[in-house]
């Protein structure tokens, strides 16, 4: 029962509590004021000296003015793989499905009051009637779903065109011309979303295990005792347990992601917590792969792993009827941002893409393929096979000493064949994106 | 902030009427020393609390107020019978005092009091607030055919602190009156205090009542921990939270308003080997009944020895047929069975002189049985 004068007095909570709803008359409630975050607050760049137009330095390791030389260093925390995860509640995951400031399409300039239209999932934007740079133009869906950590670029974009041409420059099956006559584009910055997944997996397994076993037995035919392996199959089962941490899957459906994981690894050790410096003047995209979306191929990938283990745990090459099951537990996810300069070059009128990682200076990306050198190199490789076996077929023929060439030939056959698939297998993924 | 709240004064009354509108009056028992309102016709009876002393007039420290609430009596003479005859069938070799019909006769029916407190609380309260909040988490299976998901959702608990301050007013919380009040209430399994009505006199008609032997003084700790529990489940209402832990409230308790609630209690007793009484306590809401239960080893002495006389007898009457299986064969084999006889009943003389002493070593503690 509340009393009559339900004006509490005048006690004053601690300095960082801030009052919540009470749900009942005569209590009063407060809570820790949550920590004032301006990392996901609009920001726009511009040098407090000379009131040009600021952006991250990779050289300077912070906001730099071109035009005066004003350098300030970015107030951030090198965090690791320490950074703070998140668990799968039910609420983060439905608002993950929601967008990124869908409704957003236009911002305001406010360094020089014009509209500027927002690329489709961008978090930056440079607008293109003062050059000014703004940062967080778009509110995440909810607090969690924010980027708090990425790796800032550490590669500077005047060795990246380098890098591409000396990438370019190798490989024996691409066109020769291709390093010199390739027309690179700039390339351009930007900061990539990706997920983090972390899960135990506590995976059990069962199956039919066949052991070898040699046994001798007398052949009645030829009248010898000879010897044979034979497999004794037994139901066996174990556990095996693994922790999975870090497992990095793209939040963009927009860049290719077969040239993505080609530059992989990123060192995650050199994660920071997230300020809006990092991006100033550089592109950066929101995911639009959402949580939900990442966490089902994040799994499938992790399931696939404690399988693997499991066949591992079995000691015989020998198995069937194989079922498994694996319960995840202490499932946890971050939202990080990471480096990759982007460009795209020409060759022959045709448009290929190249990448380079921001961090480790990887390189990787699409290259023609010079299609005669490799069908010329498949043809040397199963030349010898062939002609053994040409060699062989008459003298077997003739009856002679035929059937040494053929088998010879028969084991050059099968590793050429086998080189030959694998380059072939190469020169396609060269040219796929 | 006071520390310790104006608590009400208790005074010596000499006679309840004028205050509680029933004509009983104090009296005492010098061996429990418990002190009960009687009516008048039952002085110099045996005390309803411990059977072994004689309830003499005495003062009594009371409070003014008549008790506020009570629950009445729900168990009548047949429902009584029979729980008394389950309880005391349960033991073997039981006294022979100790059955239905002389537990009904000796029934007295006791009011027994807890101390209800009203009371304002003021202050600021703090505590670590759990909400429950669900992940979802998943099972994979797989086999020949692929994989296979199940989703598993699991609720946890997240802790946040908070604070603030509460003024709200409690009513009837329920606190000990008794120095025996645990011991009573685990003994009869609680009562539905939600069950209880408005204190008449009528209703509690020829019903001693058990007059508080701890005064508010002594009791105010456990009702300040009670309204402050009261206090804890508003102050996690309010917070929205669905948990509560490490909560602590600094709070002024003003105006403490103490009056009483009766319970009813059925007191019944027997007497052991020695003619000791041993109280039997029935619930009188619930049924509920509680105390000791004693064999009588008198009885198993008993039991015994004819037991072993029987064997003797078999003994000589089996010695008598092998004595004459010298001249009549056949009789060997009767002799054989009479000895075995006479073993059995030999040995199984032990149990009912051992029986007792064991069962006597079990209720040590009371045993509590519901009807």
């Amino acid at each position: 029962m509340t009393l009559p004068d339900t004006q509490l007095t005048g006690w004053q909570p601690p300095a960082n509590f801030i009052p919540v709803p009470s749900t009942l008359e005569g209590v009063t409630v407060f809570a820790p004021r949550p920590e004032a975050s301006q990392a996901d607050a609009p920001v726009t760049y511009q040098c407090p000296n000379c009131g040009a137009t600021t952006r991250f330095d990779v050289a300077a390791g912070g906001v730099a003015c071109e035009s005066c030389g004003y350098r300030a260093p970015v107030k951030s925390e090198q965090v690791g793989r320490q950074a703070e995860t998140f668990e799968f509640t039910l609420e983060t995951l439905g608002k993950s499905q929601q967008g990124w400031g869908v409704a957003v399409q236009e911002l305001h300039c406010d360094s020089c009051g014009a509209s500027i239209a927002l690329p489709e999932n961008s978090l930056t934007v440079t607008c293109p009637f003062c050059a000014s740079n703004k940062v967080n133009v778009r509110a995440a869906p909810s607090d969690h779903l924010r980027p708090r950590v990425l790796v800032p670029f550490k590669v500077k974009p005047e060795v990246t065109r380098s890098r591409a041409a000396e990438w370019l420059g190798k490989g024996w099956y691409h066109p020769k011309e291709l390093a010199s006559s390739a027309v690179i584009d700039r390339f351009s910055g930007i900061y990539l979303p990706f997920w983090t997944f972390d899960a135990s997996i506590g995976a059990g397994w069962k199956a039919e295990v066949g052991h070898e076993r040699t046994e001798h037995y007398y052949d009645a035919a030829d009248k010898t005792t000879k010897t044979r392996v034979v497999i004794d199959w037994r139901w066996e089962n174990g556990r095996v347990d693994l922790s999975i941490s870090d497992l990095l899957i793209s939040g963009s459906s927009h860049i290719s992601r077969l040239i993505l994981e080609r530059l992989y690894p990123f060192n995650l050790n050199e994660l920071v917590t997230y300020t809006p410096d990092f991006l100033a003047g550089w592109r950066a995209h929101t995911y639009d792969i959402p949580l939900t979306t990442a966490w089902e191929e994040g799994k499938a990938r992790m399931r696939e792993r404690a399988k693997e283990a499991c066949y591992q745990d079995i000691h015989s090459g020998h198995v069937r009827n194989f079922s498994m099951t694996a319960d995840f537990d202490d499932e946890v996810w971050r939202f990080i941002l990471l480096p990759v300069y982007v460009a795209a070059y020409k060759f022959e009128e045709h448009v290929f893409q190249v990448m380079v990682n921001g961090q480790t200076g990887a390189v990787a990306g699409q290259k023609p393929v010079a299609w005669w050198k490799v069908w010329t190199a498949i043809a040397a490789l199963l030349a010898p096979g062939i002609l053994a076996g040409l060699i062989g077929l008459p003298l077997l023929l003739a009856g002679g000493v035929g059937v040494l060439p053929i088998g010879i030939g028969v084991i050059l056959l099968v590793i050429g064949g086998f080189i030959a698939f694998k380059l072939y297998r190469q020169a396609l993924s060269s040219e796929a994106a | 902030m006071p520390a310790q709240p104006d608590l009400p004064m208790t005074t010596i009354v000499e006679s309840v009427e004028a205050h509680w509108g029933i004509r009983l009056q104090p009296a005492g028992c010098p061996v429990c020393k418990g002190v009960f309102l009687i009516e008048a016709a039952r002085l110099n009876g045996s005390c309803p609390a411990c059977f072994r002393g004689q309830l003499a007039p005495q003062p009594a420290l009371l409070r003014n107020e008549p008790p506020e609430l009570q629950i009445n009596f729900r168990q009548g003479q047949t429902e009584l019978q029979s729980v008394y005859k389950k309880f005391s069938d349960e033991v073997w070799l039981r006294p022979d005092d100790f059955n239905p019909a002389d537990l009904l006769k000796r029934t007295v029916p006791v009011f027994w009091p807890m101390w209800l407190v009203d009371s304002d609380i003021h202050g600021q309260w703090q505590a670590e607030a759990g909400f429950d909040y669900q992940v979802k988490s998943s099972q994979e299976s797989y086999a020949g055919s692929g994989w296979r998901t199940r989703e598993v959702i699991e609720t946890r608990i997240r802790w946040e602190p908070r604070l603030g301050e509460i003024k709200r007013h409690y009513d009837n919380v329920s606190t000990p009156a008794l120095g025996e009040h645990t011991r009573l209430w685990n003994l009869l399994r609680g009562y539905r205090l939600d069950q209880s009505g408005p204190y008449t006199p009528a209703k509690a008609g020829g019903a001693a009542i058990r007059v508080p032997d701890l005064q508010p003084e002594s009791a105010w700790p456990l009702a300040k921990t009670n309204l402050d529990g009261r206090a804890g489940v508003d102050c996690q209402k309010a917070a929205g939270a669905q948990h509560i832990r490490n909560y602590s409230l600094k709070a002024a308790y003003q105006p403490l308003n103490w009056t009483q609630l009766l319970l009813p209690l059925y007191m019944s007793y027997y007497t052991d080997d020695a003619g000791q009484p041993h109280p039997v306590y029935v619930n009188g809401q619930t049924g509920a009944i509680g105390g000791l239960r004693l064999a009588s080893q008198r009885k198993g002495w008993r039991w015994a020895g004819l037991s072993v006389a029987a064997a003797v007898v078999l003994l000589l009457l089996g010695l008598v047929c092998f004595a004459l299986a010298v001249a009549l064969p056949p009789v060997t084999l009767l002799g054989v069975l009479l000895a075995v006889g006479a073993a059995a009943a030999g040995l199984g003389a032990i149990v009912p002189a051992v029986w007792p002493w064991q069962w006597n070593r079990r209720q040590q503690q009371p045993k509590i049985t519901t009807t």
